[in-house]
């Protein structure tokens, strides 16, 4: 997973699958970016074929440590497929996806 | 000419007779045919020169036999036999015919013209006796099989040549340049007739002939195909034969080729055993006594001689072995040498005595021709020691311990995947053209005909064969193909497929392996099915916590409730696995069965707290909380169960597969967060939970919206069906919302 850091924003880009034998990997690298959740992360799913609902556990516990940390979370690049998983689980209802890294970023502003 | 009838009585008699004592020491029915020609000749002074019917019925047995032989010589196959054919056939005729031809001038003095017509027919063996030899015992696939009938291929196309050759040296009226001119352009309109006629129509005339399911039209339409294509052969001034040859080679490509070939046999054996009398019809023994030593002398030489050259010319690719064994197969001279001499007869090309000798010559070597197959190994022994490695390789490009397959409809097919699965080698028989055609497109090995005709049955090489399945959905047709396989050996192992018990007595008479009664046989498969599942439902709805409780002490018994309640959504999730790992629909609705099982009771002990027990206020108001969850979780397997059937639906459609597999994954995940709320309750979880469980954004319209428009062009069942599978997400998730809030109540009330 490929991990960049942009001023005060994290931004990390999955690859493939997320899910059932990738997502501690991925869960790993997030919770190693993360900090206390009060920071700022992009997770570019451009690389991204699939979502599973393992990956989706992942996504939510990020999310929620995000949230209690009030920090920003952003997904972007999202095919339409994991958009329907989103869509479907009631992600997005909790979590803001954008067209594109940049996109993302200007939210937090 | 004597009173035919008991003629043909004497004659029919007589060949019943001798082929039942000579099939009893293994001799082919060839011999029987000719010796009856030859005593009935004698007895009833009948001669066939000059009797045209009996010329021309006779002649149709070699048309048919041409044409049988035309119907194993796709244009592919006989690409693949060029060597045999257009190599060893053109060598022998050619090497023989100047051998016998210089010989005949040079040491007997006959002129040229007459010497090398005679060479040429010399070099012809018969086709007639020798395919009929090596088809019946099942070599024609062998290596001696496949030189054999290169050859003999060869010498039947060179007929026409030689024919013509005899006009153009006895034609003195017309030049050289035309007699070739005409017969080109002759060759080529007839050909054109018959190639256009074979490959525009004949396909289209059998697929409408098979439609009727009329073994009297299909005969007709047969019969027609041939006597036509040989009428127009011989109106173009070609023999009868090779019309009959071309219009089996046109039959060859097409699918009917085995039932055709099945359909013929009667016919041509019939006819050709009507040649064989008439060939022993020919035999003057007045003529055989006054020159025995000739005959004798004669004979003996050419089938030397040709035996010795044949030997020679296959010896280039064939080992000794099989090079002598070709060549012993082919030393005897044919029944087109017989046309052929008779034409110099007619021509007084030679001295009439001579051709004489020559044709009784002829005669007895086809006479000989049958001995000397049968024997061909013992033969080759006295030269060569036998080597069974050589034998054993010649056996192998012929089928054996093989399965036959009779019917591919749907149990057919099954049948067949499952030996393919199992690596079973099986050729599939069937006489339906759909289920051919399916075969063939399933990659089988498959054969048209129909599955009760002993022929096609031996051909299959039905006794070399590891079973025989009957997979027939007619059971008059089990019937009729048990009786065949029976007539055929009756020690051939049978597995079939009957509709019910009542007709196993039917078969008892054949020799059936197994006998499935596909009612009995299916109905133990559901009822083992069913017992898996409920042994699922049962191992699942054990009881965890409720084993034992008290109304005494509603607080622990609430609390019992609560766990066991929480089980709910385990078994709610184990279905979702099932969904998501496609099990089959009976393991899934174990689990919804299970649920029924354990929310039942769990509904059924919260009734008696209610009613019975003696509750405080707060209690009153958990228990409360614990009947509305039963409820929506009642509710949720329900629709869960619905959803499920329509998920599987939604898979089998390309458009929606993906939809149904990320439904699964989206609900799984949002169960998974209820399960760790109601198995340890946090507030963060909960307020994730709320949003993820919310209608407020529109639920899944957007979804909605792009599967009904028209980039994803659904039909009306298919929007039907996504309309109600979303309707269900969108009810499941509300359910989720409520079950969860719940969870939220009872950690308040805590």
């Amino acid at each position: 997973m490929l991990v960049e850091n942009r001023d005060d924003i994290v931004i990390l880009a999955p690859r493939h699958r997320v899910d059932t034998n990738t997502s501690p990997e991925v869960e790993k690298v997030i919770f190693e970016n993360i900090g206390d959740g009060d920071g700022k992360m992009v997770i570019d799913f451009s690389q991204v074929d699939y979502v599973s609902s393992a990956g989706l556990r992942v996504l939510l516990k990020t999310a929620k440590k995000m949230k209690k940390g009030g920090g920003k979370l952003g997904l972007c690049n999202l095919n339409d497929q994991i958009k329907e998983v989103l869509e479907l689980s009631g992600f997005l209802g909790i979590i803001d996806c954008h067209e594109s890294v940049d996109a993302c970023i200007e939210t937090f502003a | 000419m004597h009173n035919l009838i008991p003629i043909l009585i004497a004659a029919v008699g007589l060949a019943t007779l001798l082929n039942v004592v000579l099939k009893k020491i293994n001799m082919p029915t060839v011999i029987g045919y000719i010796f009856t020609g030859a005593i009935i000749g004698t007895a009833f002074d009948i001669h066939v020169h000059g009797n045209e019917t009996l010329e021309h019925i006779a002649e149709f047995g070699v048309v048919f036999l041409m044409f049988s032989i035309g119907l194993e010589f796709s244009v592919s196959h006989l690409k693949s036999m060029k060597k045999e054919v257009f190599l060893f056939g053109l060598l022998e005729v050619g090497v023989c015919a100047v051998v016998f031809a210089s010989v005949a001038h040079l040491a007997f003095d006959v002129n040229l013209k007459a010497a090398i017509v005679v060479g040429l027919g010399l070099a012809l063996s018969s086709t007639a006796i020798v395919l009929k030899i090596l088809n019946e015992t099942g070599k024609i696939k062998s290596e001696v099989g496949r030189n054999s009938l290169g050859i003999l291929i060869f010498q039947d196309i060179a007929v026409i040549p030689i024919l013509l050759l005899i006009t153009i040296f006895t034609d003195t009226g017309r030049s050289l340049s035309d007699l070739l001119l005409t017969t080109s352009m002759n060759a080529v309109i007839a050909l054109g007739i018959l190639i256009a006629i074979g490959k525009l129509l004949l396909g289209h005339i059998f697929k409408a002939v098979a439609a009727t399911n009329s073994k009297e039209i299909y005969m007709g339409s047969i019969l027609l195909t041939v006597v036509g294509a040989s009428y127009i052969a011989h109106h173009f001034g070609f023999s009868y034969s090779l019309g009959g040859f071309i219009a089996g080679m046109m039959i060859a490509d097409t699918i009917y080729k085995y039932q055709v070939e099945a359909d013929l046999i009667p016919f041509r054996d019939l006819l050709l055993g009507v040649f064989f009398v008439s060939v022993g019809l020919q035999i003057d023994f007045k003529i055989v006594a006054a020159n025995i030593a000739p005959v004798v002398g004669l004979g003996a030489g050419i089938i030397l001689v040709k035996t010795l050259l044949i030997f020679c010319l296959l010896l280039v690719s064939s080992s000794k072995k099989v090079a002598l064994k070709s060549a012993i197969t082919l030393c005897q001279i044919g029944e087109f040498s017989l046309v052929v001499f008779s034409l110099v007869l007619a021509n007084q090309m030679m001295d009439p005595t001579v051709v004489q000798i020559l044709m009784v010559v002829a005669i007895i070597s086809m006479v000989m021709a049958p001995f000397l197959i049968n024997n061909v190994d013992s033969l080759t022994g006295i030269f060569f020691k036998s080597k069974i490695e050589e034998d054993a390789l010649d056996q192998s490009s012929m089928l054996g311990g093989h399965v036959i397959l009779c019917g591919f409809g749907s149990f057919g097919r099954v049948v067949s995947d499952q030996l393919d699965a199992s690596g079973i080698n099986h050729v599939v028989l069937t006489n339906n053209t759909e289920a051919f055609v399916k075969a063939k497109e399933s990659q089988k090995t498959v054969v048209f005909g129909e599955p009760d005709d002993r022929d096609t049955l031996e051909r299959l090489k039905i006794r070399e064969a590891m079973s025989v399945i009957l997979a027939l959905d007619d059971f008059e047709d089990v019937k009729k193909t048990s009786a065949s396989i029976t007539l055929i050996d009756p020690k051939i192992k049978i597995i079939a497929k009957i509709p019910s018990e009542e007709e196993r007595h039917e078969l008892e008479d054949f020799n059936h392996e197994l006998l499935v009664d596909s009612n009995q046989h299916t109905a133990t498969l559901l009822v083992d099915q069913i017992n898996r599942s409920r042994l699922l439902t049962k191992e699942t709805a054990t009881l965890q916590y409720l084993t034992d409780y008290t109304l005494d002490n509603p607080g622990e018994t609430i609390h019992k409730v609560e766990r066991e309640q929480t089980r709910l959504l385990d078994v709610i999730s184990r279905s979702f696995n099932g969904l998501r790992e496609e099990k089959d629909i009976m393991h899934i609705k174990a689990f919804h069965d299970s649920f029924k099982v354990l929310s039942e009771i769990i509904g059924g002990v919260i009734s008696d707290l209610m009613s019975e027990a003696s509750l405080s206020p707060e209690e009153y108001e958990r228990i409360n909380i614990l009947l509305d969850n039963q409820h929506q979780l009642i509710s949720m397997n329900d629709t869960l169960e619905q959803l499920g059937h329509e998920l599987q639906a939604l898979k089998k459609n390309e458009k929606t597969r993906s939809l149904s597999e990320m439904a699964v994954e989206g609900l799984d995940t949002i169960l998974l967060t209820l399960m760790d709320i109601a198995g340890d309750y946090d507030e963060d979880d909960m307020l994730m939970y709320e949003g993820m469980t919310s209608n407020e954004k529109g639920g899944l319209s957007r979804i909605r919206e792009s599967y009904l428009g028209a980039e994803k062009d659904l039909d009306a069942s298919g929007k039907s069906l996504l309309l109600s599978s979303t309707n269900h997400i969108d009810r499941l998730r509300s359910l989720f919302g409520q079950v969860g809030n719940n969870y939220r109540r009872l950690s308040e009330g805590a």
